[in-house]
C-alpha cells in the first residue's frame, strides 16, 4: 500500500507542479498577489508529495519489501540499515527521485527564505525564479513517473503480485560510509547551483538584472561550492580507500561531471563580485552560471548515458537523450531571454585599465571556463576520435596531467594576484608596494627548491619548481594582507594583533573568507604536487613469511585471517611493518566477499592505510586464496604516498573559509 | 600608446608562451619515455624496466575503468602480468607484445595516447581554446575600456558616486554609531 501511496503523490505532484507554474506566471503577469501566494503553496505541496514518495521507497528498503523491483535491485535482508536507507540513490530510478527531492527541498526552503520579505516589500524577483525551480522539478516528476522509456518507476512494483525472495543487493563498492554520503552531496551541491540559475532566470524574466538577483542568490552559490568541495574530495577519498591503485583522482569521466560544474561555479562567485562592485559583466555573469547549471546535467548526460564508459558504468542507461533534450531547451530559454533583455545588460561603467583586480578576475574566468574546456575536449575526445577514425581512443590520465599544467599554475599565481592588485588601476606605486616582496620570496624559494632537488640528484619536472615559486609566492602575499588589515584594526582598536586579526575576519567575512580559501588552494597544490608527483610503488607476490622494501619501509606478511560479517566476510593477511628497520607496527589489508542472491559473491578492495605525518604507507591486496595457507602466493601492492594529507589538509581549510564567507550577511539580511 | 603598445607585445609573448608550453609537454615526456626505451635492452634489470614499460602502458580488460596493469590489483590483471612476464623471456619485443594484446581486446585499452596522428588534434585543441579564449577575454576587456556606459536601472549594484560633503557625513555618522557602541 505504501508504494501505491509513494506513485499516487508522484502523479499529483505533476499536477501541483503544473499548478506552481500557471499561477505563478498568471500571477506575475496581472500582479494578483493571492495567485502568486497560491503558486508559491504548490511549490510547497509539491515538496511534501514528493516527499511521501521518498519516505515511501525508504519505507519498502527499510521493511524488505521484495515486491517493489527497485528494492530488489539495489537491497537486500542482510544489508546494513545505513547502506538499506543509502540505497535510495544506489541506481538510477532512486537516485532521480532523491534528486527530485532535493529540488523539491531547494524550493520549499526559497519560499520559505523570501516569505517575509516578500510580504513586506512586494518584491516579486523569488516568485519569476520559482518558475524555472519548478520547470527543472517537473523534468525530474516525468523521468520517475515510468510513463517514458528508460527509466522505471522507482516504486512500482513487479507484475502479478510477485514477491522476490531476497533482493540483489547494493553495489558492494557503495556500501562504504564515504559513498554513504558522497553522491548526497554532490546532488545538494548541483541542486544548491539551480538556485542562483533560477534567480538569473528569474531576473532575466522580471528584468532586473541588475545585482539583487547576484546578492538574493548568494548564499546558494557559495553553499553548492562548499558543498561541491566536499562531495568531489569525498569521491576522492572513496577511490583512494576502495579501488586499491593508490590514488584519489584519474580524470575519470564522472570526476570530470563533478568537476566542470565546480569549475563555473568558482569563476563565477569571481565574476559576480565584480558585478556587485563596478556594475559590470551583468551578461557574462548570467551566461556563466547557466554554463554551470548546465554542466551539472552535462555530467549526468556523459557519464549515465552510456556513451563514455567510467567507474559510474552501474548505473547506465538510457536517460541520456532526456537530458540532453532538456540542457538544449532550457539553454535556448535562456538565450532568448537574453535577447529580449539585451539593452538592460549593458555594463553600467567601463573598465578604467587592463591591470586592475577587474582585469585579474576576467583573466580567472578565462582560466576557469577554458579549464573547464579543456576537461570536457578531454572527457568526449574517445567519441570525437571514434567518429572520425572509427577508433574510440582512451585518454589516460597523463593527458589531463599534461593539458591543465600551464592554466593549473596560472590559476594558482593568480590566487594571490587577485587579492592584492587594486580596483580600477593598479599604479606603480600601488604594484611596487603589494607585489614586490611576495614575488621576490616566491622566486627565491623557487630557485632554492630547484637548487635542493638538483643537489640531492632526484628528477624534477620545472612545473614542480614553478609551483613551490607561486605557492609561495600566494601565501606571502595573502598573509602580508592578513598583517596588513590586522594591524590597522589592531591599532584602531588599541588591541592586539591577534585580536586585530579576529576583528578583521569578522568585519569582512566575505573577503577574508575568499582569503582562507585561496591558503587552501595553496595547501592543496603542493599536496596534489607531492601525491602525485612522487609517489612510490612496488608490487610483489608473497607467501606467509615473506618479507618486501618499499623505501625505507620493511612489510614482513606474518599471518592471514578471516572474519564474517552480516552480508560479507572479510579476508585478508597481516603485516608487520618496519621503518628503517625499527618496528612500528601492523597493518591488515583486507578483501571483502559480498554475498549476493543468485550471482554468488563480489569482492571489494579493503586497502590498509598508515598515516606517517602527512604521508601514506598504502598496501592493497590481490586476489586471495580461500584459506590462505602457508605456502600461497598472495600479490601485493604498496605506495608510499607523500603529502597526501596535505591534500585533504587543504581542502578543510578551503571549506573553512568558505563556511567564514558563507556566514556574512548579504545587504537585504543585514537591512532587516 | 607605450601601455597599449607593452599590453600588445605582452598578450602575444603570452600566447606563444602558452603554445609552446601545451606542445613542449608532452613531447618532452615522450622524449623521456623513448629515451628510457631505446637505452634499454640488454640487462637483467632491463627486463623488469620493459616489463614496467608493458604494465603501465595498457590497461586491464578485467572491467576496472581506466587502471593500469600495474596497478590493478584484480586476478586478470595477475595472469596478464604473468604472461608478459613469459612473452619478455621468451624474446619477444615490448611493441610486439602490446600490439598483440591490443589487437586482442581492442585499442581502448591502450593507456598512452601518443601526441602524434588524429590525437595531435587532443593535444593541440586545449592551447587552442585557452587562446581563443583569451583572445576574446582580451578583445572585450580592451572593448570595455572604450565603450559608453549605460544608465544604471536603479535596481543597485550601479557604481554610484557620493560627493564630498555626504562622505564626511557619512565618516561622522559612522564614528558617532562606533562612540555609542
Amino acid at each position: 500500500m505504501t508504494a501505491e501511496i509513494g506513485q499516487a503523490a508522484i502523479y499529483l505532484s505533476v499536477l501541483s507542479g503544473l499548478w506552481a507554474i500557471g499561477f505563478l506566471c498568471v500571477g506575475l503577469r496581472t500582479r494578483n498577489p493571492n495567485a502568486v501566494r497560491s503558486g508559491r503553496n504548490a511549490v510547497i505541496a509539491t515538496f511534501g508529495l514528493i516527499s511521501i514518495a521518498t519516505a515511501a521507497l525508504i519505507y519498502g528498503f527499510v521493511t524488505d519489501d521484495f515486491s517493489m523491483r527497485y528494492v530488489v535491485e539495489v537491497s537486500s535482508a542482510a544489508q546494513p540499515l545505513l547502506y538499506k536507507v543509502t540505497a535510495l540513490w544506489g541506481r538510477m530510478s532512486g537516485s532521480l527521485l532523491f534528486w527530485l527531492w532535493l529540488l523539491t527541498v531547494a524550493g520549499a526552503i526559497v519560499v520559505w527564505q523570501n516569505h517575509r520579505y516578500n510580504k513586506q516589500t512586494g518584491d516579486t524577483l523569488a516568485d519569476y525564479a520559482l518558475i524555472p525551480v519548478v520547470i527543472i522539478q517537473l523534468f525530474f516528476i516525468l523521468l520517475v513517473t515510468g510513463l517514458i522509456e528508460g527509466v522505471y518507476n522507482p516504486l512500482a512494483r513487479f507484475p502479478n503480485g510477485q514477491v522476490a525472495p531476497d533482493g540483489a543487493g547494493m553495489n558492494p563498492l557503495l556500501q562504504t560510509p564515504s559513498m554513504a554520503f558522497h553522491p548526497p552531496t554532490l546532488y545538494i551541491g548541483w541542486i544548491s547551483l539551480t538556485v542562483p540559475f533560477a534567480f538569473a532566470v528569474g531576473a532575466l524574466a522580471s528584468g532586473r538584472v541588475g545585482s539583487d538577483w547576484i546578492l538574493r542568490s548568494r548564499r546558494w552559490t557559495l553553499f553548492s561550492w562548499i558543498v561541491l568541495t566536499v562531495g568531489i574530495t569525498l569521491g576522492g577519498n572513496w577511490a583512494y580507500r576502495e579501488l586499491g591503485w593508490g590514488g584519489y583522482w584519474a580524470w575519470d569521466p564522472v570526476e570530470n561531471a563533478s568537476f566542470m560544474p565546480w569549475l563555473l561555479g568558482t569563476a563565477y562567485l569571481h565574476s559576480v563580485m565584480i558585478q556587485e562592485k563596478r556594475s559590470m559583466l551583468k551578461l557574462w555573469n548570467i551566461l556563466l552560471i547557466t554554463l554551470a547549471f548546465q554542466f551539472t546535467l552535462l555530467g549526468t548526460f556523459i557519464t549515465r548515458s552510456g556513451i563514455i564508459s567510467s567507474v559510474h558504468a552501474f548505473a547506465q542507461s538510457d536517460i541520456g537523450g532526456y537530458f540532453l533534450g532538456f540542457i538544449l531547451i532550457s539553454t535556448a530559454g535562456v538565450v532568448g531571454l537574453i535577447i529580449y533583455r539585451w539593452k538592460r545588460l549593458k555594463s553600467a561603467n567601463r573598465l578604467e585599465s587592463l591591470l586592475s583586480r577587474e582585469s585579474a578576475f576576467v583573466l580567472n574566468n578565462w582560466l576557469f571556463v577554458g579549464l573547464t574546456l579543456i576537461i570536457l575536449w578531454g572527457t568526449l575526445w574517445p567519441i570525437i576520435s571514434e567518429a572520425i577514425n572509427g577508433q574510440k581512443a582512451s585518454v589516460p590520465e597523463a593527458f589531463f596531467n599534461q593539458v591543465v599544467i600551464i592554466p593549473g599554475l596560472l590559476l594558482l599565481f593568480l590566487t594571490g594576484a587577485g587579492p592584492i592588485i587594486s580596483w580600477k588601476k593598479i599604479t606603480a606605486n600601488n604594484f611596487r608596494r603589494m607585489f614586490s616582496f611576495p614575488l621576490v620570496v616566491g622566486l627565491v624559494s623557487g630557485a632554492l627548491t630547484w637548487g635542493f632537488l638538483a643537489l640531492k640528484g632526484n628528477t624534477f619536472p620545472i612545473y614542480s619548481v614553478l609551483c613551490v615559486s607561486a605557492a609561495v609566492f600566494v601565501i606571502v602575499a595573502i598573509f602580508a594582507e592578513f598583517y596588513r588589515g590586522a594591524r590597522l584594526r589592531a591599532k584602531r582598536q588599541e588591541t592586539s594583533l591577534l585580536n586585530g586579526l579576529g576583528l578583521l575576519i569578522q568585519r569582512n567575512k566575505r573577503r577574508y573568507g575568499g582569503y582562507i580559501i585561496h591558503i587552501g588552494i595553496v595547501i592543496l597544490y603542493i599536496g596534489i604536487m607531492g601525491s602525485k608527483g612522487y609517489f612510490l610503488l612496488e608490487s610483489d607476490s608473497l607467501a606467509l613469511g615473506e618479507s618486501m622494501q618499499v623505501g625505507s619501509f620493511e612489510l614482513t606478511m606474518k599471518d592471514s585471517f578471516e572474519r564474517e560479517y552480516a552480508n560479507y566476510r572479510r579476508a585478508g593477511v597481516i603485516f608487520d611493518v618496519a621503518k628503517n628497520g625499527k618496528q612500528i607496527g601492523t597493518m591488515e589489508p583486507a578483501r571483502h566477499f559480498y554475498y549476493k542472491a543468485g550471482q554468488g559473491e563480489q569482492d571489494t578492495i579493503e586497502s590498509a592505510i598508515r598515516h606517517f605525518g602527512v604521508n601514506d604507507l598504502y598496501i592493497a591486496l590481490g586476489e586471495l586464496p580461500a584459506n590462505i595457507k602457508g605456502g600461497d602466493i598472495v600479490n601485493v601492492q604498496v605506495y608510499h604516498n607523500p603529502l597526501i594529507s596535505v591534500v585533504w589538509i587543504g581542502v578543510a581549510v578551503m571549506v573553512i573559509g568558505g563556511i567564514i564567507a558563507i556566514a556574512e550577511k548579504s545587504q537585504r539580511n543585514q537591512e532587516a | 600608446m607605450k601601455v597599449k603598445k607593452f599590453a600588445r607585445v605582452s598578450t602575444s609573448i603570452s600566447a606563444v608562451f602558452l603554445v609552446v608550453c601545451f606542445f613542449a609537454v608532452p613531447i618532452y615526456s615522450q622524449m623521456e619515455t623513448s629515451g628510457v626505451s631505446e637505452s634499454q635492452n640488454t640487462t637483467d634489470v632491463q627486463f623488469k624496466s620493459k616489463l614496467d614499460e608493458l604494465l603501465t602502458t595498457v590497461y586491464c580488460y578485467c572491467g576496472c575503468e581506466r587502471e593500469t596493469i600495474q596497478v590493478c590489483v584484480c586476478g586478470t590483471a595477475e595472469h596478464i602480468e604473468a604472461d608478459f612476464r613469459s612473452r619478455l623471456s621468451a624474446g619477444q619485443t615490448v611493441e610486439v607484445i602490446r600490439t598483440n594484446y591490443l589487437d586482442t581486446y581492442g585499442s581502448q585499452f591502450y593507456a598512452v595516447m601518443p601526441a602524434e596522428g588524429i590525437n595531435l588534434i587532443a593535444y593541440i585543441t586545449p592551447a587552442v581554446i585557452l587562446v581563443l579564449i583569451g583572445g576574446v577575454a582580451f578583445a572585450v576587456l580592451r572593448k570595455s575600456r572604450q565603450m559608453p556606459v549605460a544608465t544604471t536601472d536603479g535596481d543597485g549594484g550601479g557604481d554610484q558616486r557620493v560627493s564630498d560633503t555626504a562622505l564626511r557625513q557619512v565618516e561622522a555618522e559612522l564614528e558617532k554609531y562606533k562612540n555609542e557602541k
